[in-house]
């Protein structure tokens, strides 16, 4: 007979009730001790703290917010990714109310004459300086001299893509011109004249691209590496930037608005993924939610009294582009057929959870600007049998292939589930539509510039001023940047032209109404589609002036200033 | 021994030269620049071609190359080098006026800690179960290792590592410490929540391998076992323990050791995405953001990095064998 070895031995032998339960502690002590290492320790959700309705707004406190880019860069006229920090860090001469769409002079800037629509001339508020981080430029003068070199800096940038508004001030194409162009009559007065009214100028200027920065800070700026240190004037100052881990501000105690701003700090922390940074939100790690929200996250958290939700509708629109060099795509009869063939309810049902709307040439939540709802509906009705015939008519009855293609945007993967939903919908006038999903780098230089498409689909980025999206139908391209899709039309042409130079806002608001429907005849280049909602939650106890769901109020202070928390 | 290990360490060096030239003419070649990513949609040609002036994306690539290695010089005098073998690793485009080596010094403790602790964790948690596997062939217990073992190969670590922060913060209202921070403790300030917050990193990025692990050594334990001194050590009566652990153990981790000095590549691929999931600001996620954003002397930096901690590990594993096995020399 065999010997048993040790273990055979052993699995016939009674196990005493001792050694299970020895077996037994031991595993459940290995355990324990692994949960308490790994689990302890961590954060088991928010302060959960109930907002006291009797609290009034009071300094002190920090707000750390969830950011999901990571930040390249703080210098405001060079750098594109801090353009939300640079507000906190920077004086601007003024703010922007995108409802009313009027200037409210609560920074720099204290009033703006305009004698003729081409004549700027600001007066500037005194006591505006450099915030003391510790630098030989703390204390500077925000005063004229400061608002000249910085419309110098910014607008000779090379990431200033819209050159118009600086050209126009310069009367030439040419950087050199500009300084010249910009007057200081006194220490608080700045001035220019414009060689032709361009009216996107006064939204412009309260881009958070027009930092303004004092003459020693926009001298030195090429030693003093701005885009990883600030010298700036507004409600904060840099005390520690991460780009990609994270942002943290401190409080300026000689800002200009006594008392102000009430927090000690703003802390960004940056974690590129969503569901993290969601998580981090809803575990009370951030105190405002960095994360791109849906209406599911937004209906959980309505339903939470220590979160605080907003909703508003977004500016941020995907479109279809066609590119018209490419045939089919140069029949009219072909794109009206794909453009009254997409199913943008389907689109509102299933992508935005319900809520938006369709979109026109200008997006809807500029009412002033946008075509009417019922205009649109009306005319982007879905109509197979209409699509069909067209399809007939311009000997495609057999439908066509062809290449859409998409940026892989991290993060933003509502942009393929739109497009999937257009690409089915198109199934129904037999057009197979292959979707081609380039990395955002390759997309940019191979696809998008180069206009190496068929068909391209992507959110057109978010402008609050009409001027911005209809520069996309001009021939020049995208702010004179470049034409994509090849798209030409001179009576279309005058029209943007001619409202970009109108500064009377019914007259103004005729032109676009009459480009925008010239532009629904033409079913091109680019196919709108729908506009959703986007939303914004922070934990109760933050407290903002006012929600996304609300117009700047005129007497708002500038950004950061009157943001408050309770846990102090 | 010495001569094997010098010449091991002069190997290194073709090889991390062959590996950076591999890396920068992969990024020459694939389309888009830092410059394209910086300007966006509202990119020129004219914008495009001064920005790569300025991060010197327009100069020859022999040039380029040499510059960021430090044999070319920077300035027209050429008198100034200043590359990776002067210490200085460049400048990021995308992050301007960031230098990389200090970026590295901040990285480089969260991802060698999350390499070092996976790596015991696939030890430990490979090693165990695998020999008794070997040593219970057939039974429950060698049937529960392998379906874990399969279980853990199949899961993708990534899609466990959103798993444990998805479930964990909503089913239980837990996270790692210092999740939402950026800002993890380094382990001499405070060790226990150093621990804490990378536990369970560390644990999702082992499981792969620790499954490796584990078959390797049912595989090798069970062919040691059927060897001739092995049976000539149980009738000598030695008890199970001695011949399992110091005897057929010892000769059956050989090939194991290879495995796991090899997956130190697979612990460096999937450190990129765990860190990213886990908010963890390591080497891994830095490059990750910056092979998107075209950061070339960041990525060509962070290959060269990863090569050599690959390289060393191999090398260790290496020099191991003469301690496992006394019959093999190094000449």
């Amino acid at each position: 007979m065999a010997e048993l070895n040790y273990w055979q031995r052993l699995s016939r032998k009674r196990m005493s009730r001792r050694a299970l339960l020895g077996a037994g502690a031991t595993t459940a002590l290995g355990g324990a001790a692994a949960l308490v290492v790994g689990c302890s320790g961590g954060t088991g959700g928010g302060p959960n703290i109930t907002p006291d309705p009797n609290r009034t707004p009071g300094p002190g406190g920090s707000v750390t917010w969830g950011f999901p880019v990571t930040i390249g860069g703080i210098d405001p006229h060079l750098d594109l990714t801090g353009l939300g920090i640079d507000v906190l860090l920077y004086s601007y001469l003024y703010d922007w109310a995108p409802g009313a769409e009027v200037v409210i002079f609560n920074n720099l800037a204290t009033d703006l004459e305009m004698p003729e629509v081409t004549d700027f001339i600001f007066t500037l508020r005194e006591g505006v300086r450099n915030a003391p981080v510790g630098g030989e430029f703390d204390g500077e003068d925000i005063d004229s001299e400061a608002v000249k070199e910085s419309f110098v800096r910014r607008g000779t940038s090379l990431t200033a893509v819209d050159k118009r508004f600086p050209q126009k001030i310069a009367g030439s194409v040419d950087p050199a011109m500009l300084r010249p162009a910009l007057q200081t009559p006194d220490k608080y007065t700045f001035s220019f004249n414009m060689a032709e009214p361009f009216v996107p100028a006064v939204r412009e200027m309260a881009n958070a691209t027009w930092a303004m920065m004092s003459p020693g800070v926009a001298e030195a700026a090429p030693r003093l590496q701005l885009s990883r240190n600030a010298f700036g004037s507004g409600p904060f100052m840099l005390e520690e930037f991460l780009g990609n881990e994270r942002v943290v501000l401190k409080r300026n105690p000689d800002f200009w608005i006594p008392n102000r701003p009430f927090l000690d700090g703003i802390t960004w922390v940056i974690i590129t993924d969503n569901s993290s940074l969601l998580a981090a939100f809803k575990n009370g790690q951030h105190d405002v939610s960095g994360a791109i929200l849906v209406k599911e996250d937004f209906d959980e958290f309505d339903a939470d009294p220590s979160i605080s939700v907003a909703s508003a509708p977004s500016l941020f629109y995907p479109v279809v582009h066609l590119n018209l060099r490419r045939d089919p795509f140069d029949d009219i009869r072909v794109r009206e057929a794909l453009n009254i063939s997409i199913d943008r309810d389907l689109i509102i049902e299933l992508a935005q959870s319900g809520e938006g709307q369709f979109g026109g040439p200008i997006q809807w939540p500029q009412k002033k600007w946008a075509l009417p709802r019922e205009r649109l509906e009306s005319f982007y009705k879905r109509d197979v049998a209409k699509a069909k015939q067209l399809m007939e008519a311009a000997g495609r009855a057999d439908g066509f292939s062809a290449m859409l293609k998409t940026p892989r945007l991290p993060g933003v993967n509502f942009i393929n589930d739109i497009a999937r939903i257009i690409v089915d919908s198109w199934k129904d006038i037999n057009v197979d539509i292959q979707i081609d999903e380039v990395e955002l780098g390759a997309y940019i230089s191979s696809v998008l510039l180069p206009g190496n498409f068929d068909m391209t689909f992507f959110p057109n980025l978010p402008y609050d001023e009409p001027d911005r999206p209809l520069s996309f139908y001009h021939s020049l391209g995208v702010t004179g940047t470049g034409n994509w899709t090849g798209y030409s039309n001179p009576d279309l042409d005058k029209l943007i032209d001619a409202q970009s130079a109108e500064f009377d806002v019914e007259a103004r608001q005729a032109i676009i109404t009459e480009a925008q429907e010239l532009i629904l005849e033409e079913h091109g280049p680019q196919l709108t589609t729908t506009g959703g909602y986007q939303y914004s939650a922070r934990q109760a106890y933050v407290h903002l002036p006012f929600g996304i769901d609300e117009d700047t109020p005129l007497d708002a202070n500038p950004a950061g200033v009157d943001v408050w928390t309770e846990l102090t | 021994m010495r001569d094997y290990i010098i010449r091991r360490l002069l190997l290194l060096i073709p090889i991390m030269l062959l590996v950076s030239f591999m890396t920068h003419a992969t990024f020459r070649i694939i389309p888009g620049s830092a410059a394209h990513l910086i300007c966006g949609i509202g990119c020129t040609d004219e914008v495009v071609d001064d920005l790569e002036a300025e991060f010197g994306l327009d100069e020859n690539f022999f040039q380029q190359y040499g510059e960021w290695l430090g044999v070319w010089p920077d300035d027209d005098e050429g008198n100034k080098f200043s590359g990776v073998l002067q210490g200085d690793f460049g400048e990021s485009f995308l992050n301007r006026g960031e230098s990389v080596t200090d970026r590295l010094v901040r990285t480089l403790p969260v991802t060698a800690e999350l390499m070092i602790l996976s790596l015991i964790f696939a030890v430990v948690l490979g090693i165990p179960p695998g020999v008794l596997s070997a040593i219970r062939p057939g039974t429950l217990a060698d049937l529960v290792v392998r379906m874990t073992s399969v279980a853990w190969l199949s899961v993708p670590n990534f899609y466990l590592a959103i798993l444990v922060i998805a479930f964990g913060s909503n089913w239980f209202g837990w996270l790692p410490p210092n999740f939402g921070t950026g800002n993890a403790v380094k382990i001499w300030e405070d060790p226990l929540q150093n621990l804490e917050t990378f536990f369970f990193p560390s644990l999702v990025l082992s499981l792969g391998i620790a499954a490796v692990i584990m078959r390797l050594t049912r595989s090798s334990m069970l062919e040691v076992m059927r060897n001739d001194y092995v049976r000539t050590a149980w009738s000598k009566g030695l008890k199970e323990r001695t011949v399992v652990w110091r005897h057929a153990l010892k000769n059956a981790m050989i090939p194991v050791l290879t495995i796991i000095g090899l997956q130190v590549g697979a612990l460096i691929g999937g450190s990129v995405l765990i860190e990213s999931v886990f908010a963890l600001n390591g080497m891994g996620k830095y490059l990750l953001a910056s092979v998107i954003g075209r950061d070339l002397l960041v990525v060509q930096s962070l290959v060269l990095i990863f090569a050599l901690v690959f390289v060393l590990i191999n090398l260790i594993v290496d020099i191991s064998y003469a301690w496992l096995d006394p019959r093999i020399r190094y000449g």
